[in-house]
């Protein structure tokens, strides 16, 4: 049996390091790497959860998770490769059009 | 034992994922990320969900890594690329991935040594592809018909996002 | 039923004066000409018809035989225990105060109709002196405090328009304004003293106020006697309103300049209404006044410097409007120098008697100002009796009237503030009655020896209307023989001293002392007159400096310029950049500053948005967890 603690604890860091990536790395496509090592997280907890409870539904949620993610990829490249296109840099801070 | 091998896991999930976050290089985070999906797939695994931690092999580290890998390799396209092509292919930069793979490899093979019935003595009755099979088709049937819809929806907007605009900007 | 008939009359004769200026009002407004006879018809008419029905209250009230009469007509607020109505208190007194307003009030606009025939404003002048007469019956009738002090509050308006009614020149608008603002002064102490009586005693109802201050405040004669406790601070308080609004010292200032005005206005201010307010608001509130022995000493202390002070400043001012002024603040002195002697029933037949011939001896002036073209000087005139006899034997009659030489009615009540002074065993303050007796009747015959003895100087011009000589004459009556019923005032307190009824217990000499004051001081002044000591200028005067002094009011305006005005306006300067705005201002600045702070986060930046995100949700979490 694996200590449900060290199961939360484990889901926790990776997703805080991939909050960290987030928030440090200026590159657009190492921000959707770090979502992807988010989502990633979130599912450990869920797959952990569904075993300690022995129940079908975890898995299931891993599976929703994991056709959101594939979704995500494939718009975010999508839009990583327009913005590419239009400015050669994948600096978000570059990009910041959203104000003025 | 198995809390062992969780926790060994785990310690080359993380150690591979705050490679990814911290790499330099595009695709040697990419290679650390490969290595953190199949630690979770392992972690799955020793959960006791084997259908979970193959999709997590086929999707994430076959599918969505690929598609990464096409990007990564599409944005660098001329000389700075072949410049890192050098770079690219050294194994000494891809040696702590190789070390994570290993100790994955290692465990992976150390699970499919022991005897089954060890592994159903730890209270974990592994949940097979039937039953979310079953699950998924009755009562979450309309989820699935949503994540159809979700699909779909990011099949179009990441083709149409993607697509070379003629008259945008040259 | 009686009730409803008498609550009816006394509502009519306050609306009446009140309805004649809102229809002058609206036919100014909606610019319907009204020819100068429709104006008098209708705010003379509303007068004379108010003075009547006054005269129908006396008769009916003479059946409740001296006891109170109250009717509340409508609530006016309600919230929580503070209850007001619009109602009307009827005693002696206030029949007495209505009686003088309208009758004395009547006979003022009847001699206006010839005064401002002339003037351009007729009908404005006509509406403000309706709107004064209704504020004022409204003070005098009112049986909660915030209904006297909205008459209160009118008065005070239509004095401040009145003043200034010839706003055409600079000074009138100033003496207004001066009039205004010190009048001002006192109202803001009636206003606190409002809110600290309801404070404490939970009452707005006059009679309410002074029984629970009664059962409340009990007064102890052992007890140390001059203590500075609520109840004295409060009619302290009530002292300060009376102060202001009966140009009282040090807050008397406004009184002699207020003769900016029309002559008959001056008569209503200062001879029928307004200056009486004060004197009404104290005898009104006696009871508890009779409770603090610090207040009674404060009224009479006011009473005797003002008596004095404007006495002597009457004695050296060259300008007719002006003596009659001082005299009015030195009469009015008298009649708080019987308030504070707790005789009520004096002050209030002293300020009767004074109605009289005070109105007479400003209408009179008025009526000499009127035909001699606007000269108010005395030193220009003199030798006037042949010419205009009739003012002359108003003048005489009014200055009798007002030196208090025995038989006319100033004598009578003049004699009772006196003989109660003496029964209060208050030496010093009847001494100072005394000599301020002596100045009265010195000033008052030298003002009318000045003018209708000696050489003649100027000649009238004009012919008085027969609208003027009815109230001239009436009120020469009425000057002459009004002292003579005082018995009826004897019922109007309960308490103070009686009148008449101590008379005979005093020795003769001190009555011979009384006549023999101001006859003396009428004779001391023929004797000057005929050595034509009297003079305008300054330098022939053996203490030119204390003349002029005197001729300054004792210089009590410099001195409050000095003290009051001057720091006002260095302090103005000083605040130029206006430093409460700053802090004001401050609250616009800091939101500004917080506005620019939060504008910096609006950066555009993606990976800004996302820590601000995960940072919210952090304190989300923290605050389930650490707040559960």
């Amino acid at each position: 049996m694996i200590n449900p603690q060290s199961v939360v604890l484990f889901s926790l860091a990776l997703f805080c390091i991939g909050i960290y990536g987030v928030l440090v790395r200026r590159n657009l496509l190492f921000i959707l790497i770090s979502i992807e090592i988010m989502l990633n997280a979130v599912a450990v907890l869920f797959i952990a959860a569904g075993s300690y409870h022995d129940h079908v539904d975890g898995q299931l949620m891993y599976l929703f998770i994991l056709t959101l993610a594939a979704s995500e990829v494939a718009v975010g490249l999508g839009l990583i490769i327009q913005m590419y296109r239009r400015s050669l840099s994948l600096d978000v801070d570059q990009l910041s059009h959203l104000h003025d | 034992m198995i809390n062992l091998l969780f926790y060994l896991a785990a310690t080359v999930a993380l150690m591979a994922a705050i490679l990814t976050v911290t790499r330099h290089n595009a695709v040697h985070a990419l290679l650390y990320l490969i290595v953190t999906m199949l630690a979770i797939s392992l972690i799955f695994f020793l959960f006791g969900a084997p259908f979970a931690a193959a999709l997590q092999i086929i999707v994430y580290a076959g599918a969505i890594m690929v598609l990464f890998v096409f990007v990564t390799m599409m944005l660098h396209q001329g000389e700075l690329s072949t410049r890192q092509e050098a770079q690219l292919y050294r194994p000494s930069q891809s040696l702590g991935a190789i070390v994570l793979s290993l100790i994955l490899l290692l465990e992976v093979v150390y699970l499919l040594s022991v005897p089954e019935r060890w592994l159903s003595s730890q209270q974990m009755t592994p949940i097979s592809a039937k039953q979310i099979g079953i699950t998924l088709y009755s009562s979450y049937i309309l989820l699935v018909e949503i994540a159809a819809l979700l699909l779909l929806t990011a099949l179009i907007g990441a083709f149409h996002i993607a697509r070379r605009h003629q008259e945008g900007a040259s | 039923m009686q009730d409803h008939y008498l609550a009816n009359l006394l509502m009519l004769v306050v609306l009446l004066p009140l309805f004649s200026a809102c229809l002058l009002m609206l036919s100014a407004l909606f610019s319907v000409k009204l020819s100068k006879t429709s104006v008098t018809l209708l705010a003379v008419g509303c007068m004379a018809l108010a003075a009547i029905l006054v005269l129908l209250v006396g008769i009916e009230y003479s059946d409740y035989a001296g006891q109170s009469f109250s009717y509340r007509y409508a609530n006016w607020i309600e919230i929580g225990q503070l209850r007001l109505s619009f109602g009307f208190y009827l005693d002696p007194l206030s029949l007495v105060m209505i009686a003088i307003v309208t009758g004395v009030g009547f006979l003022i606009h009847l001699f206006s109709i010839g005064f401002m025939q002339q003037d351009a404003d007729f009908q404005r002048f006509f509406i403000y002196l309706n709107l004064f007469i209704s504020a004022m019956l409204t003070l005098v009738l009112a049986d909660n405090l915030l209904l006297l002090f909205l008459g209160w509050e009118g008065v005070g308006l239509c004095s401040y328009l009145l003043i200034g009614f010839w706003h055409q020149q600079p000074a009138n608008i100033l003496a207004a304004n001066k009039a205004f603002i010190m009048t001002r002064i006192g109202d803001a102490a009636l206003a606190i003293a409002l809110l600290l009586l309801f404070l404490l005693l939970g009452s707005l109802n006059i009679q309410e106020i002074q029984l629970k201050a009664v059962q409340l405040w009990p007064l102890d004669d052992n007890a140390s006697q001059y203590r500075l406790d609520w109840v004295s601070i409060c009619a302290l308080l009530l002292l300060a309103g009376a102060i202001g609004k009966s140009g009282q010292f040090p807050l008397h200032t406004w009184l002699p300049d207020a003769m900016a005005g029309p002559t008959p206005v001056s008569a209503l201010i200062h001879a029928a209404t307004m200056v009486t307010a004060g004197v009404y608001l104290i005898a009104r509130f006696y009871q508890l006044f009779n409770l603090s022995p610090l207040a009674m000493l404060a009224v009479a202390s006011i009473g005797a410097i003002t008596l004095i002070l404007a006495a002597t400043a009457a004695l050296v001012q060259s300008d007719l409007k002006r003596i009659l002024a001082y005299s009015t603040i030195s009469q009015i002195g008298y009649m708080f120098l019987a308030l504070g002697a707790g005789a009520y029933s004096a002050a209030v037949f002293h300020l009767m008697t004074h109605a009289f011939f005070k109105a007479l001896l400003f209408l009179s002036a008025g009526a000499l100002v009127y035909s001699l073209g606007h000269q108010q000087n005395i030193f220009r005139m003199g030798g006037l009796a042949k010419k205009t006899p009739f003012i002359c034997a108003c003048f005489l009659a009014g200055c009798a009237a007002l030196s208090a030489l025995p038989f006319m009615s100033g004598y009578f009540s003049k004699d009772f503030i006196l003989e109660s002074l003496l029964q209060q065993q208050m030496y010093g303050f009847w001494a100072i009655a005394i000599i301020g007796a002596f100045i009265t009747a010195f000033y008052s015959f030298r003002l009318f020896f000045l003018i209708f003895c000696g050489d003649c100087q100027l000649n009238p011009d004009k012919k008085l209307p027969t609208s003027m000589i009815i109230p001239l004459a009436l009120l020469l009556l009425l000057s002459v023989f009004g002292g003579i019923m005082p018995a009826v005032l004897n019922v109007l307190f309960e308490g103070g001293p009686a009148l008449l009824a101590s008379v005979t217990n005093d020795s003769l000499a001190l009555h011979l002392l009384t006549i023999a004051t101001p006859i003396s001081a009428v004779l001391l002044c023929w004797l000057i007159f005929r050595k034509h000591s009297f003079s305008e200028r300054f330098n022939s005067s053996l203490t030119p400096r204390f003349k002029y002094l005197l001729f300054m009011g004792w210089g009590i305006d410099r001195l409050q310029e000095k003290i009051f005005t001057q720091p006002f306006i260095r302090l103005c300067q000083a605040n130029k950049n206006d430093f409460i705005d700053r802090l004001s201002q401050l609250l616009s600045h800091i939101s500004q500053y917080g506005h620019r702070q939060l504008q910096r986060l609006q950066n555009g930046k993606l990976r800004w948005y996302a820590a601000s995100l995960i940072l919210s949700a952090i304190v989300a979490l923290l605050s389930i967890v650490l707040l559960r």
